[in-house]
């Protein structure tokens, strides 16, 4: 099944990159140099969304918008003065921001829009930062005199040697389950999105029907060091070793600010365990120290989570869909999660508004020939609709 | 798809087993609360045991396989159409189109699914000298009725599209229309004429909106929305149901304004059925004075019968020739049966005339619990025909002609076959189980309340013998004479009333009546007023079209309003609403007053509430008088009409509609407080 027209340079000491290696390869061929660039992925409460669409506009920067929820847990005493605390999960809606920006002025642009929503304040949302590679017509466009002339938070201590675990779930209701999880271990404010899988139910025939094509999508950032263990304790938790589950991966992310708000309702406190977790990430500059989960620690299953991966994630107009999925398939990559975007174009004009966000998380081996299959299909060759980022996933874990 | 997955067939049948299940299963906890409500409250509170208890156990079980169905398809089949043509369409062509199109859709529509029966159900108790133009429109003019609120929709959908196309905010909308339905409803409630169809216009605008009108719709909107969003939110696609039903309501006052000028003004019963009017009164009825006759047997009172008649001799002659000449039932009473006649029209003196007449004689037919079944099942396929395909047909040649392929064709095959057969289980079930279940309750409720005996049949005792009675006592020493009654192998002592017997033919008359449940009769009026608000609420749970709202409106909030939650609380509006509309009928409340106060209260909670969550409060009270409320409904506010002699059935559903949308507006208000609050208190803590 697997389609090995490249074989990764398998370094013993250098740690291999697939994004790398795509753009060395796009790179010699020269028709659609690749974009060094950090995409952003802001996570605001929906009522503070249009101060950061305000902003990106007047930065002049296109961003896509998604909607999502978070979940934190609602903590009331007990009615008549009874003992204990009554903890449920609560959702608020939030709007899920993305945007690329050249990797030089990703801090200052974060900086820009911590200060106009003050993600300083637990609650208010989260910002991080992932470097990819990105295929687009036009080269990025971003208005430095404003950029400059901005307002911008750069005292807050942003967080580095993060990463983003994508878990993606296909039984309904098994996402909150899973938000639950993390909110219980203390890693962050879980994001739950929703997207549309239908690569395993086309592989049958009417009775794929009996599958829900929409899948639920948590994302969880949380320290670089804990993710390995908590990918396992999440696919034990989420049963992702039975086929038709889901999967989950992760992507480095390179700098960030967590919503560190988890809780609600009653403190009795004075400062509530997330505050002091971040002062004492501020004071001590990362989030080493919090070191638990010592990977040894961890029964080691016989399923070793496999490396090298990389995520493909492509934007482009709704009617290329189908296209898209074929030029996966063509080379075995499967598992393609389609969500819906609403795109804000601040340049050129917007003309395609029923745009979609695919992503896909394929082997290494794969990603050169995928890249070059999506190439092909898109629109990169004739406008500034589509783009394609591919950015690097070091572990992922699915069901064979 | 070339490399297609074998499923073994075991594995299928596993695959198969577990979502049908828990599809029905989802439907089973739906109606669950309905159900027991409903035999909980007659059998324990109203004490009467179930007529065709299994008939009814049948159609409830036809209820659940048809709303498993009917949803299930309209999410595989229906409304991935309705989105492809909402998506598809702004892209090809312009306005104009989409806005034609727009009218067809929502014309069609109404025709598709028509709500005229239940209108004329609501108005069966409407009397020709009291509302003139009331009842012409829901006779006479019934084909104009339904024209305009196709016009009206149709014109909604056609707004609705233009709004999604321009991404206008509903707001405006609101504040321009409803204000504008609200001065009309003024205008009317002070004109003698036009104050008898307050009650059929707004009713109107709440039961236009069908089930399977209100997914597409739905669907078509949000896929409009998604081409033209600003990205000032995605919770698009929604206010059409709200335009669908506020224009009907302005179609509906507007033709009732044309019609007015050539009918008749309100007269009093006897000046209306009085020889020298016959040809004015015959006017309402197209002309046809037998018809005038008929309306004073049917619906008239014993005045109106004797001013039709030249003298009391011609009167009592025409009640007597009742009795065995079939002509004069064919006259006098058209397709009501004598029986009938007497037992919910005559007085005690027309009764006592028509004394030979076998009353029970009608009912003791022994049926199979079955045996309505199969033409119950026959004809609602017709009526699911008529309601799924055309509207689905005119949605698959737009796709045709805007060159568009659909992907699953397999899928919307099967979703469309699924909801056509879904429809025809739910709505035959509705009319065998649900519908005959709250008729039966409705039936007995009156005598929670009614402060007199009811008079229920007659028995003729022949060769009565006086020496057979016997005397009793009273408490306060009053003395009564009984005697022993001989029923089914038992002995009863019946009281004995000296005015029943005839000493000559030795023949004496039992009347049977039912004695009121509670001589207080304001715990009665609670009791109903409370059974309203349970009922209004249990209905609204199973109602199909409001599940698909709530299914559609918790994926696109991603789930942050959950569909249970939002299920919730329109039942509660409507429950509050049902109550309402039923105090009206109750207490004779004027209905404009109650339109106009809780309009009034919905716009100011608008002005308050967010634009999307606005859209879907506005929605919710659309969609909520579907096919399980509207029969349960007018069955419960009927009995209870026919019993106080009110004129019409009119305005629960109008109230049904509006409370809804106060709830949803309130507890959109809550939510949003608990988020800003949440995002300040973030402030605070710092």
């Amino acid at each position: 099944m697997m389609n090995s027209n490249t074989t990764p340079s398998a370094n013993t000491n250098e740690v291999f990159s697939p994004s790398r290696t795509v753009w060395r390869t796009q790179m010699a061929k020269g028709t659609y140099p690749p974009h060094r660039m950090s995409r952003i992925t802001c996570i605001v409460d929906n009522l503070l969304a249009p101060k950061v669409t305000k902003t990106l506009a007047e930065l002049g920067i296109d961003n896509y918008i998604e909607t999502g929820r978070v979940v934190r847990e609602n903590i009331k005493k007990r009615p008549f003065n009874l003992p204990g605390d009554i903890v449920t999960l609560q959702s608020s809606p939030v709007s899920v921001i993305r945007f690329t920006v050249p990797r030089a002025k990703a801090k200052d642009v974060m900086g820009a829009i911590i200060y106009c929503c003050d993600l300083a304040t637990p609650g208010h949302g989260s910002i991080f930062a992932q470097d990819l590679m990105e295929f687009s017509h036009d080269d990025p466009t971003l208005n430095l005199a404003a950029l400059d002339a901005m307002p911008k938070n750069t005292e807050v201590n942003m967080l580095n040697k993060l990463s983003c675990i994508t878990c993606v779930l296909s039984i309904p209701g098994s996402g909150e389950q899973l938000a639950k999880i993390a909110l219980d271990l203390g890693i962050c404010v879980p994001v739950l999105t929703s997207g549309t899988g239908n690569d395993i139910r086309d592989q049958l025939g009417l009775i794929r029907i009996t599958i829900p094509a929409e899948k639920e999508i948590v994302s969880i950032v949380m320290p670089e060091q804990d993710s390995n263990s908590i990918i396992r304790l999440l696919s034990e938790q989420a049963k992702l070793d039975k086929t038709g589950r889901g999967f989950i991966y992760q992507t480095p992310v390179s700098i960030g600010l967590m919503d560190t708000r988890m809780k609600m309702g009653v403190q009795t406190s004075a400062a509530s365990i997330e505050q002091i977790i971040a002062a004492i990430d501020s004071l001590k500059g990362g989030t080493n120290w919090r070191r638990r989960l010592d990977y040894s620690d961890v029964e080691t299953n016989s399923s070793a989570l496999p490396q090298d991966n990389c995520e493909v994630t492509i934007t482009s107009d709704e009617d290329r869909i189908d296209a898209l999925r074929e030029a996966c398939l063509k080379v075995g990559a499967k598992g393609a999660i389609t969500t819906n975007v609403i795109p804000q174009i601040n340049t050129g004009e917007n003309t395609h508004k029923t745009m979609i966000r695919s992503a896909i998380n394929i082997p290494a081996t794969q990603a050169d020939s995928v890249v070059n299959n999506l190439l092909d299909i898109t629109s990169i060759k004739t406008d500034n609709t589509d783009k394609i980022c591919v950015l690097d996933s070091p572990a992922a874990y699915r069901a064979k | 798809m070339s490399n297609k997955h074998l499923v073994s067939f075991t594995d299928a049948l596993g695959m198969l087993g577990n979502y049908t299940w828990s599809r029905i299963w989802e439907q089973v906890k739906s109606v669950a609360f309905i159900i027991m409500y409903l035999v909980v409250f007659q059998t324990i509170i109203l004490r009467v045991p179930l007529a065709n208890a299994l008939g009814t156990a049948g159609g409830i079980g036809l209820v659940v396989l048809g709303l498993a169905f009917f949803l299930e398809g309209l999410v595989l089949g229906l409304m991935p159409i309705g989105e492809r043509v909402g998506v598809k369409l702004p892209a090809r062509v312009g306005i104009g189109v989409i806005c034609a199109f727009g009218v067809v859709l929502g014309f069609g529509a109404t025709y598709a699914e028509p709500a005229i029966s239940t209108l004329r159900a609501a108005g069966a108790t409407i009397t020709a000298w009291d509302s003139p133009l009331l009842y012409m429109m829901l006779n006479s003019y019934s084909g104009e009725l339904v024209m305009s609120v196709g016009v009206g929709v149709g014109l909604a959908v056609a707004l609705g599209m233009c709004r999604f196309y321009y991404n206008w905010s509903i707001k405006p909308l609101i504040y321009i229309i409803i204000p504008l339905v609200m001065l009309l409803t003024l205008y009317a409630a002070n004109d003698d004429k036009l104050c008898k169809i307050i009650g059929l216009a707004w009713d109107c605008g709440a039961v236009t909106t069908g089930a399977v009108t209100v997914p597409l719709v739905l669907a078509l909107g949000i896929g409009v929305s998604r081409t033209s969003s600003n990205g000032g939110g995605s919770n698009g696609g929604f206010g059409i149901i709200m335009l669908a039903s506020a224009f009907p309501i302005v179609a509906v006052l507007a033709l009732g304004s044309f019609f007015s000028l050539k009918t008749p003004s309100p007269v009093s019963e006897n000046e209306f059925f009085a020889a020298e009017n016959r040809t004015q009164s015959a006017v309402i009825f197209g002309g046809d004075t037998s018809q005038v006759i008929q309306h004073a047997f049917t619906h008239g009172s014993v005045e109106g019968r004797k001013a039709i008649f030249a003298s009391e001799e011609a009167y009592t002659n025409a009640i007597k020739l009742l009795e065995n000449s079939d002509e004069a039932r064919t006259k006098y009473l058209g397709t009501m049966q004598v029986a009938d006649w007497i037992l919910k029209c005559a007085t005690t003196e027309e009764r006592d005339m028509l004394s030979n007449v076998k009353l029970s004689a009608a009912s003791d037919e022994q049926e199979s619990p079955f045996a309505a079944f199969a033409p119950t099942l026959h004809k609602e396929l017709f009526g699911g025909l008529q309601a799924v395909l055309p509207i689905t047909a005119f949605l698959l040649i737009v796709l045709i002609m805007l060159r568009e392929k659909l992907r699953y064709k397999d899928e919307i095959a099967l979703g469309i076959g699924i909801t056509l057969f879904g429809m025809v289980l739910l709505t035959s079930g509705i009319s065998l189980g649900l519908a005959s279940l709250g008729g039966e309750v409705g039936a007995q409720l009156p005598r929670a309340f009614a402060s007199e005996e009811k008079f229920i049949d007659r028995v003729v005792i022949n060769n009565f013998d006086s020496t057979m009675l016997f005397k009793g006592i009273t408490e306060e020493g009053e003395q009564k004479e009984f005697f022993n009654l001989c029923e089914n192998g038992q002995i009863r002592a019946v009281e004995f009333n000296a005015a029943q017997l005839n000493t000559e033919t030795k023949q004496y008359v039992q009347i049977i009546t039912e004695k009121p449940m509670f001589k207080l009769s304001i715990i009665g009026l609670v009791l109903v007023l409370v059974f309203a608000f349970g009922l209004g609420f249990g209905a609204t749970l199973a109602e199909p079209a409001l599940n698909a709202l709530g299914m559609t409106v918790e994926g696109l909030t991603v789930g942050a309003i959950k569909q249970r939650q939002l299920v919730l609380v329109v039942s509660v509006g409507v429950a509050l609403g049902i109550t309402l509309g039923l105090a009206r009928i109750l207490f004779d409340l004027p209905l404009y007053l109650m339109i106009e106060v809780s309009y009034g209260l919905l716009l100011v909670l608008t002005f308050f509430s967010d634009k999307e969550f606005s859209a879907i409060a506005w929605d919710s009270g659309g969609v909520t008088t579907g096919p399980v409320t509207v029969p349960l409904v007018l069955a419960l506010g009927l009995s209870i009409g026919g019993v106080l002699h009110v004129s019409d059935g009119f305005g629960i559903l109008a109230m049904a509609s509006a409370w809804p949308i106060i709830t949803v507006l309130l507890f959109g208000l809550i939510a949003n407080r608990k988020q800003h609050k949440n995002l300040k208190n973030t402030k605070d803590d710092e």
